[in-house]
């Protein structure tokens, strides 16, 4: 067993694609192909790519890119693909994965060989239990919850590049990329909003964070009520945040939630309950009520 | 056309316990509707009113599952299927997908429908099925739908992910669907005495027409769960509203 690798990235995912590369390279192979698949120019992008193929795509939900991706495989024959977790990239890995007819193990946290065989693992259960998974099939397909490593290519390498014809099933009409602001997993502050925050005072909150040039994330539940898209979930199956400094306002500190701001510098949360759980894991821990601490900090 | 509609539960966020062995304990607890899939029936309802499509709810677990289905037909659901089966106990997404595929190949006939789906389960989050589905039943996918009409035989959908997109998809098709503004349908009595009294048909393999084991069958297992360290303590600072000045400091710097 060669053990060759594909690693799947799509471009906005590159800090997670060399976090998974680094760990590849630690636990099961040199042997690494790469295919990124962009909707942008990868000049604009001030990295280093290493080498393999570059799909360009303004349709992440055209059909044909599966037809691409299993041309690909069919080229480089991998024994172990493993991807980065944006929905658009799941989409496309769980696609091949009924074509290949090969099981998938998603949102994992490490990848690793033991006696020959390869496991992975992941957090379960809210983050208190580490299950240890293992694929039966041919190809082990993997794909990776985000976690970031900087630029670890120290040289550009060509990138075959493919362009996708147009697919009548599903066409593109129109399209608005996001406007450019921070995401939050790059954001030095982080002020997170959670379930002790009333819903009309979400405005005041968010007001806050903008005075204090911080970038907003929301728990899982207020995701689920709709207060925020899912890109705002900080938590195991959101992002995993490591900022300068994390501020969580009305939190009361869930296994979940606190496996996604555990890497922050420090820690300062805002609890009316002097029993919080999220005290345990607080640099600071401010009893009081929220509004009165917020409106303190916009008055000066 | 005949839109499928995926529905499942789950515990509630705040309601999963575990046993010493860190199974989840599943007796007396209580199962919420997966709120994702609360948004599928909604679009789903919404093109019912708008062109007479039919819209079908089914699922696959426990015979407690029952109740989304119930709840579904008091929305405006025409009809409700509940596939359950002892083999399919311990069944990943892999075969859940596949599961569900050949039901909807076998009340479609592959002719005249769509199948819509929640972006993903509230407790596994793994947003892999309704991809899956789609790749079984060989039609085109979409995920993250937060809108969508219907226009020349085609799907008009609006999908919010990292950018926005506004899509054509060729019908059959399957949309997964994301959590909106949109606001949920009251119950209407009449719907409500429906679901009450409607007869919902449990499902076996044997009348799907595969064989199976969950168990078995899945190509991915779960080798062993060890519990972890909770998270790192802290030695916290306890503050409060006197001690701005301090808190500005760290906050500013």
């Amino acid at each position: 067993m060669s053990n060759k690798t594909l690693i799947i990235s799509d471009i906005y995912s590159y800090k997670e694609m060399c976090y998974i590369s680094k760990i590849i390279k630690e636990n099961i192979t040199n042997e690494i192909t790469y295919l990124i698949i962009s909707d942008k120019d990868e000049k604009k992008f001030d990295f280093n790519f290493p080498d393999g193929y570059l799909i360009k795509i303004d349709n992440p939900f055209n059909p044909y890119l599966k037809k691409e991706l299993i041309n690909i495989i069919n080229q480089t024959e991998p024994e172990i693909i493993v991807s980065t977790s944006s929905y658009e990239i799941k989409n496309l890995i769980a696609t091949i994965s009924v074509d290949l007819k090969c099981g998938l193990l998603t949102d994992c946290n490490m990848v690793y060989m033991e006696d020959g065989k390869l496991y992975a693992e992941k957090f379960a259960y809210g983050g208190n239990i580490i299950a240890k998974l293992v694929s039966n099939s041919n190809i082990k397909i993997i794909t990776m919850n985000p976690v970031y490593e900087p630029d670890i290519f120290n040289q550009k390498y060509s990138l075959k590049e493919i362009t996708l014809e147009k697919n009548n099933a599903v066409e593109l009409l129109k399209k608005e990329n996001p406007m450019d602001t921070i995401p939050l997993e790059f954001a030095k502050k982080v002020v997170g909003i959670g379930r002790g925050v009333r819903e009309e005072d979400i405005p005041l909150v968010e007001n806050f964070a903008k005075k204090i040039n911080a970038a907003i994330g929301y728990t899982r539940p207020l995701i689920h009520q709709g207060i925020a898209s899912q890109d705002h979930q900080i938590g195991i199956t959101g992002k995993i945040i490591s900022p300068k400094l994390y501020i969580a306002i009305g939190i009361s500190g869930k296994v979940h939630h606190i496996r996604g701001i555990e890497k922050s510098e420090i820690i300062i949360s805002v609890n009316i309950d002097p029993d919080a759980p999220i005290k345990k894991i607080s640099d600071y821990f401010i009893i009081c009520d929220y509004k009165q601490f917020i409106e303190k900090i916009l008055k000066n | 056309m005949n839109i499928i509609v995926c529905l499942k539960q789950s515990p509630s966020d705040d309601l999963i316990k575990f046993d010493s062995n860190a199974n989840i304990i599943r007796e007396n607890i209580k199962l919420v509707n997966n709120v994702y899939d609360e948004y599928a029936l909604e679009n789903a309802l919404i093109l019912k009113d708008k062109y007479g499509f039919k819209v079908t709810a089914i699922s696959m677990g426990p015979k407690e599952y029952e109740d989304v289905l119930r709840y579904a037909i008091s929305k405006g659901a025409d009809d409700a299927y509940l596939i359950t089966d002892a083999e399919l106990k311990g069944s990943d997404a892999f075969i859940t997908a596949y599961v569900l595929s050949k039901f909807i190949e076998k009340i479609t006939q592959k002719k005249d429908f769509a199948v819509f789906a929640g972006l993903k389960s509230q407790d596994g989050e793994t947003a892999i099925v309704p991809s899956e589905i789609s790749e079984n039943l060989n039609i085109p996918a979409v995920l993250s739908a937060t809108c969508v009409d219907f226009k020349d035989n085609n799907l008009i959908v609006k999908s919010e992910l990292n950018s926005r997109m506004i899509l054509k998809v060729s019908l059959p098709c399957c949309i997964s669907f994301n959590i909106s503004k949109l606001k949920k349908r009251v119950t209407s009595i009449k719907n409500k005495l429906k679901s009450k009294s409607a007869t919902i048909p449990k499902i076996s393999l044997k009348e799907i027409g595969i064989s199976l084991n969950g168990f078995k069958d899945s190509p991915t297992k779960v080798i062993n769960l060890k519990e972890i360290k909770p998270p790192g303590e802290r030695s916290f600072k306890t503050l409060d509203l006197n001690n701005m000045r301090e808190i500005e400091k760290i906050i500013y710097e």
